[in-house]
């Protein structure tokens, strides 16, 4: 045998021993209960998923400016270049200095509003003012970062000051500075392509004690068209969104089939489970509360981070805007937090059956409750611009319809009884998109109640369309 | 450089790591089984002393496997207990319906021994008045699905391995993962 040959066969049996010596590594300390799979560590065929924009997920639900003379516009389109200069105007302020924190009234609150030019910009769910400093850019470490609030206005009235509101408290602020800006000045120059809608208090409106702010008339191009559930013709979201929550554990969860094709997964004795249904509706409920004393802003990233991870937001067309559409937090050091998001067509939000497409819960810091519910659609469709349904005359038309749902009552109240109640628990009401079951989105009036309600109504007829409780 | 003599000294190195890790990974394996017989013996003691007695050969070793998913059908009438590739598909808490095996799971993970699940029941039951005089006469590895939380509901759901003990006092199921 020649030298070369025996070479090549020292170097068979090395490789041999070295293979062999990865092998026995692998044998003592592999768990006993764990299993190679290629899958996992190279994950093929997923679909790409979009990084959400922290910045991007904060729009006014609406503008809304005064002329000072009890007349407002109401801007519900392009919402992101007002909170855009809100945010620059706020930054600016605190450049010139923080002097003080006061606590003023309603009434002073509505005359600075109401009897000045102003403008209010109005998030309808209250979140820490500390967020909206994180997203502006500036500090604010004091008291008024751990305010509620759902509100922010500008006023003529004191152009050295930023007035804040929690809607649902309700609690009004006043935040002093060092130096006066012509914020109204601001907001008129901001160029808008969308013609905004009068609006007036409802109180001027209806002639009832409430005055929140109802549109007076409005006009539309926004028409109903077909959409689909985001798991439409993607067999495996389901599946791969069961794998990204239950990770290593994947293959043993127990998978529950119906007879309809609706799967759940079932960690342990139902400790963590997940459901995938076949209307592209999913909830994940997991009982592992963790115990950090969390803040807003990292249960939000943590909100965000979980999303992403589980089935993340396909990019397909225009449908993949979310924005946070509500709020709630209890508790003491550790708290439970709840996020509500939603998709947006137009610059308005998409409700869906279950009220937001997109719920997140946390306590402790740990992900706790999921509900998703996604549409796609590669392009939206506009039609000619048409007069829509007055918004005091769909509530007077729904007054009965509205009475009973939030009185769990079937009985019909009197026409009066029933539309001073209806009246009296609006707190808004808003043009945007409806989901219905049948895979259309509608355009409609999203009318909310004190009690969180929302009730969705046709936007050019007034007919109802659906409604749902509270999800927070 | 002299390859020839460099991939001797690397062979020769070689063969000691792969000796060494070999005789690490069967002492351990010699360890685990050695504890595994301790307890075993334990547990036969200690069920002796309560009264009860074993009547059936211990199955040994243990075994990799996987989930099983199966469809729940109607069982109009009492059949056999289905079986699949060879393990019996036993359903619970569903009277009426029955469970056939469609297919694996993807992963496959270690189950416990006959003598662990013995051991795990008796851990379960220290404080009952089951194990008294008790006569276990069949130890078997099944799949098993308790459907008790869905009952008289058709359509798929996974069973998992588990350790079926025929007793005087009736069945126990104990799960093998």
């Amino acid at each position: 045998m020649d030298n070369k040959r025996v070479l090549q066969l020292k170097m068979t049996v090395l490789v041999v021993l070295f293979l062999g010596a990865i092998l026995l590594l692998y044998l003592l300390w592999m768990p006993e209960n764990a299993e190679l799979n290629i899958s996992r560590i190279f994950d093929f065929g997923r679909a790409p998923v979009q990084t959400m924009d922290h910045r991007g997920l904060l729009v006014p639900d609406s503008v809304n400016i005064s002329r000072g003379d009890g007349s407002f516009t109401l801007q519900v389109r392009e919402c992101e270049k007002s909170m855009e200069l809100a945010l620059s105007i706020l930054k600016e302020y605190y450049s010139y200095g923080f002097l003080q924190l006061e606590e003023i009234s309603r009434e002073q609150y509505l005359q600075a509003l109401d009897g000045f030019r102003s403008a209010e910009l109005d998030f309808g769910f209250s979140l820490p003012f500390g967020f909206i400093a994180e997203l502006g850019g500036f500090e604010e470490s004091g008291a008024a970062a751990e305010l509620l609030i759902s509100r922010i206005c500008f006023s003529s009235a004191a152009r050295d000051s930023v007035i804040l509101v929690d809607g649902q408290s309700p609690g009004f602020w006043r935040l002093v500075f060092s130096g006066p800006i012509d914020c109204m000045a601001r907001f008129s120059a901001l160029e808008l392509e969308d013609e905004p809608a009068l609006a007036w208090r409802a109180d001027s409106m209806l002639g009832l004690g409430n005055d929140e702010l109802l549109p007076l008339a409005m006009s539309s191009n926004a028409i109903g068209f077909e959409i689909r559930p985001e798991a439409y013709g993607d067999e495996y979201l389901a599946q791969d969104m069961a794998e990204d929550i239950f990770g290593d554990t994947f293959d043993f969860v127990r998978r529950i089939s119906d007879s309809f094709g609706n799967v759940t997964y079932m960690y342990g004795y139902g400790e963590k489970s997940f459901y995938a249904g076949i209307d592209g509706y999913f909830e994940y409920t997991s009982s592992a509360a963790g115990s950090e004393a969390t803040g807003f802003s990292e249960d939000l990233q943590r909100a965000l981070a979980f999303i992403e991870a589980c089935g993340g937001l396909k990019k397909t067309g225009e449908s993949t805007g979310l924005r946070l559409c509500g709020y709630s937090e209890s508790g003491g050091r550790v708290k439970d937090r709840t996020f509500l998001f939603t998709q947006s067509f137009g610059g308005r939000p998409v409700a869906v059956t279950e009220g937001a497409g997109l719920k997140v819960s946390l306590s402790g810091g740990s992900i706790t409750g999921f509900t998703r519910r996604l549409y796609r659609w590669m392009t939206g469709l506009y039609g000619d611009v048409l007069p829509c349904a007055e918004a005091s005359n769909v509530i007077a038309s729904n007054s009965n319809h509205i009475y009973n749902i939030l009185n769990n009552n079937t009985l019909a109240a009197a026409s009066s009884e029933a539309f001073e109640f209806a009246a009296g628990e609006t707190v808004s009401m808003l043009p945007g998109y409806f989901a219905d079951s049948m895979d259309q989105l509608n355009p409609c009036w999203i009318l909310r109640t004190k009690d969180g309600t929302a009730f969705y109504f046709d936007l050019y007829n007034g007919r109802p369309l659906g409604f749902c409780r509270s999800q927070l | 450089m002299d390859w020839s003599k460099a991939t001797n000294i690397l062979i020769a190195l070689f063969v000691a790591v792969d000796l060494a890790l070999g005789g690490l990974y069967f002492s351990q394996q010699y360890s685990l089984a050695q504890a595994e017989a301790e307890a075993a013996r334990a547990t036969q003691s200690y069920l002796e002393e309560r009264g009860a007695s074993v009547r059936c050969s211990m199955p040994e070793g243990k075994k990799r496997m996987a989930v099983l998913f199966v469809s729940i059908v109607k069982d109009s009438e009492p059949l056999e207990e289905s079986r699949f590739d060879g393990y019996r598909v036993v359903l619970s808490g569903s009277p009426g319906y029955r469970a056939e095996g469609i297919s694996y799971g993807d992963a496959k993970a270690g189950t416990l021994s006959a003598s662990g699940a013995l051991q795990k029941f008796v851990a379960l039951h220290a404080e009952d008045d089951i194990l008294t005089n008790l006569r276990i006469d069949d130890i078997e590895l099944v799949y098993w699905l308790d459907r008790q939380d869905l009952q008289g509901a058709e359509g798929q759901d996974t069973a998992r391995p588990a350790w079926r003990l025929r007793t005087s006092q009736g069945e126990f199921f104990v799960e093998a993962f």
